[in-house]
């Protein structure tokens, strides 16, 4: 049976909505081949995965659909899901939401138990689909013991124990740092090479150019801007002018705003320790590129800036003050640090109430607070929002700047930002990047979390890898980043020698 | 696997059910001892380290503690005694229970107990959601503490006391919201992978042996004769 997928003159207006999120979506993904759709935030990618695996119609109801979507030449308009969940299986951004088990086994069990397959059925299944992403040695582990690499295999293996014939993978990179984004790439491509229909929807189009897909389809607006190959995607982004300057500061050897010294920490109970014997110094004029592989203790060096993690052996300098005799809201004066994902601090009815909470708590006056809330907006780029609207009104994008703007208010002389991309595609997140380096009046120094080599070479100025709790390389990103011998210790690929836009290409 | 992880969770859900039921129904203080020594051995039999229940049980044990002293100031010695007794030995009873409930068996238990499947699997679900609400809480605790927030106010009065209501939404809300947002998304998922489309096949099965049946009977018994020992006239 074939299964190619295709998608006829398909058209979506979410219920309670004026603009359509889809228009006249016409595109046709091969059995064997991996279809790559990209596109911004708020371009209908998602919109158009939820058609595909039949949410729309049948989670999202009072829309307005028209045109049809095809699995194996047959309109699935009439299929139940359960029907359709056999045909396409569909993989989602956040593993950690889409496994309902405690234990890896019973979660890739869940689908064909829900079929109401007899025991064995389901217990072959289990173990094929297992094999076949080479976890069987995962399979009696507990879900909070895995890695975020392993949680999406095990996610990918739920959707294949269904036995479909397609793949649809919603932004699959999403929470894997690059070795992991290349092993699930390598997954992917496998996949399609053993017959199945693949599908992955993503923003981050560099990385995702790098499963080397048979066709691309760019969405702009709901409505299909490119269809082709990566050639011709290539040309049709050159077309557009696609690349911009980046913005990369010059190092000047300023004071030393933050220095670790010989600072070890283990979490309680950890096999492992999760720093050993870091020294680092961050100095004014710097933009630092901070590396390395998931648990190679980035996060937790970060947190003892601000004294969320103590460090056990070893001392922090904040500005003067040793930050083992102050609390976080003494530290914060200094160091701001912005977390990940807005959703974890934002609260308030309005986004005035919002960004003058970290300044209220540091004590400012009402007039100190308006000026900073201004400059901070500024930095961030949405000086003309209203004040008065509430931050949960926003898109993502607009969130993670109100984010960061909220830790800017408090005015401190470094800014750790952790993934300041996440969750962004990647003009979004150079856009913000751009700004926030190019306006005079920001944070002396810079510290960026990353897991996206091209960006810390266009925006950092120094770049530290960490591997295993410990500092290996600091220096120039044009040393580090390129050079295999030091990059792959961390287990990353080197850049190409030559900052080519669309070197990725 | 202890001597009390050998048995059907279900007999072991009907022993827990009836011993604290005993615990409510008895009064006379020589019973509650006796209960309190049964709990105390399944306590033992479930041998649980001090380190892994110490963050529960002392919490409990000083709270008992607490209303024990209470109790002693406003009411007699003996009634004093009794709440101590039965509040112990519901304790030992729920930390054995708790800590030695292997979470995967959660829905299947309940399914074989008559539950239908979906709420059953609600159970299991359970059991995912809540160390992931505790992580979201923590990331925001870490979050808004990055933003100066301190979650006990400086000043000492009388407002700061009544303040602090309102000091602790920055961490309700985005907890809150977050558990909103993602039950949507987790919904969606369970429906790509047909649940709730028919009658599903629970792959872990249960099986009733012998000494399941001894426990049924005797947690029966158990309760029986603490029900017998307060109504029944002598």
């Amino acid at each position: 049976m074939n299964n190619d997928i295709q998608t006829i003159e398909l058209h979506y207006t979410y219920a309670g909505q004026d603009a359509s999120a889809l228009h006249q979506v016409s595109l046709t993904c091969r059995v064997g081949e991996i279809t790559l759709i990209v596109g911004q935030s708020g371009s209908g990618k998602t919109t158009l995965a939820r058609c595909i695996n039949g949410l729309i119609p049948h989670s999202y109801k009072g829309g307005t659909l028209r045109g049809e979507v095809r699995c194996a030449g047959q309109p699935t308009a009439h299929l139940s899901l359960a029907q359709l969940a056999r045909r396409i299986g569909t993989v989602m951004q956040d593993p950690d939401r889409q496994i309902v088990a405690t234990r890896v086994f019973y979660d890739i069990a869940f689908g064909p138990e829900n079929l109401g397959l007899p025991r064995d059925e389901v217990r072959a299944r289990v173990h094929e689909a297992a094999a076949q992403l080479q976890i069987t040695h995962l399979l009696d582990r507990d879900i909070h013991t895995l890695s975020g690499g392993e949680l999406q295999k095990v996610v990918i293996a739920g959707a294949l124990a269904m036995r479909p014939g397609a793949l649809l993978l919603d932004e699959p990179l999403a929470s894997l740092d690059p070795p992991s984004a290349r092993d699930a790439l390598a997954i992917f491509r496998r996949l399609a090479d053993a017959g199945l229909t693949v599908v992955i929807i993503e923003h981050r189009l560099r990385e995702a150019l790098r499963v080397k897909p048979e066709h691309v389809v760019a969405l702009q607006n709901g409505s299909v801007a490119f269809d082709g190959d990566v050639a011709g995607l290539r040309a049709w982004l050159n077309g557009r002018g696609a690349d911009r300057a980046a913005a990369r500061p010059p190092r000047s050897k300023g004071e030393v705003l933050l220095a670790f010294r010989d600072v070890s920490f283990a979490y309680p109970g950890a096999r492992q320790p999760q720093l050993r014997g870091v020294s680092l110094e961050v100095r004014a004029g710097d933009v630092v590129a901070l590396i390395g592989p998931n648990g190679a203790g980035k996060s937790t060096l970060c947190k003892m800036a601000v004294g969320l993690v103590r460090p056990q052996v070893g001392q922090v300098l904040v500005g003067e003050q040793d930050a083992a005799r102050a609390t976080t809201a003494q530290l914060v004066r200094t160091v701001g640090y912005v977390f990940q994902n807005p959703a974890a601090m934002l609260f308030a009815n309005t986004l005035h109430e919002e960004l003058a909470f970290g300044p209220r708590n540091l004590g400012l006056t009402d007039s100190q607070i308006a000026l900073a809330i201004e400059r901070a907006l500024d930095l961030v780029g949405l000086a003309h929002l209203p004040l008065n609207q509430s931050p949960f009104s926003l898109s993502f994008g607009q969130q993670k700047r109100i984010m960061m703007a909220s830790v800017l208010a408090m005015r401190p002389r470094v800014l750790i930002l952790d993934e300041p991309t996440a969750g962004l595609d990647d003009d979004t997140a150079e856009d913000l990047l751009i700004r926030l380096l190019g306006t005079p009046g920001g944070p002396e120094a810079i510290v960026l979390v990353t897991h996206d080599l091209v960006l810390a070479r266009r925006f950092a100025n120094r770049v530290v890898l960490m591997a295993a709790g410990q500092v290996i390389a600091d220096g120039a990103p044009e040393d580090i980043l390129t050079d295999p011998q030091v990059i792959s210790q961390a287990g990353f690929d080197p850049l190409p020698a030559h900052d080519d836009p669309h070197s990725a290409f | 696997m202890t001597l009390i992880q050998r048995f059907d969770p279900r007999a072991r859900v009907t022993f827990y059910v009836c011993l604290t039921t005993a615990l409510l129904v008895a009064n006379d203080v020589r019973a509650l001892a006796a209960l309190l020594a049964l709990s105390a051995v399944v306590l033992l039999l479930a041998r649980l380290s001090w380190t892994r229940i110490r963050p529960v049980a002392l919490g409990v044990l000083i709270l008992i503690a607490v209303i024990s002293g209470l109790n002693l100031l406003f009411r007699s010695p003996l009634e004093a005694a009794q709440q101590a007794i039965r509040a112990l030995a519901m304790t030992a009873a729920s930390l054995a229970m708790v800590f030695t409930f292997d979470p995967a068996d959660l829905g299947i238990t309940f399914r074989r107990m008559g539950l239908p499947d979906r709420f059953a699997f609600a159970l299991d679900l359970t059991a995912r959601f809540v160390p992931m609400l505790m992580r979201d809480f923590r990331i925001t605790m870490d979050a808004q503490k990055a933003r100066g927030y301190e979650l006990e106010s400086r000043e000492r009065s009388l407002r700061s006391v009544l303040m602090v209501g309102q000091r602790v939404v920055p961490l309700i809300v985005p907890v809150v919201v977050r558990a909103v947002l993602e039950a949507e998304d987790r919904a969606n998922a369970m429906d790509l992978r047909a649940f709730g489309t028919g009658r599903r096949t629970w792959l872990r099965t249960l099986r009733m042996r012998p000494p399941d049946y001894v426990l049924l009977v005797a947690s029966f018994l158990l309760l029986a004769g603490a029900g017998a020992m307060r109504f029944v006239p002598s």
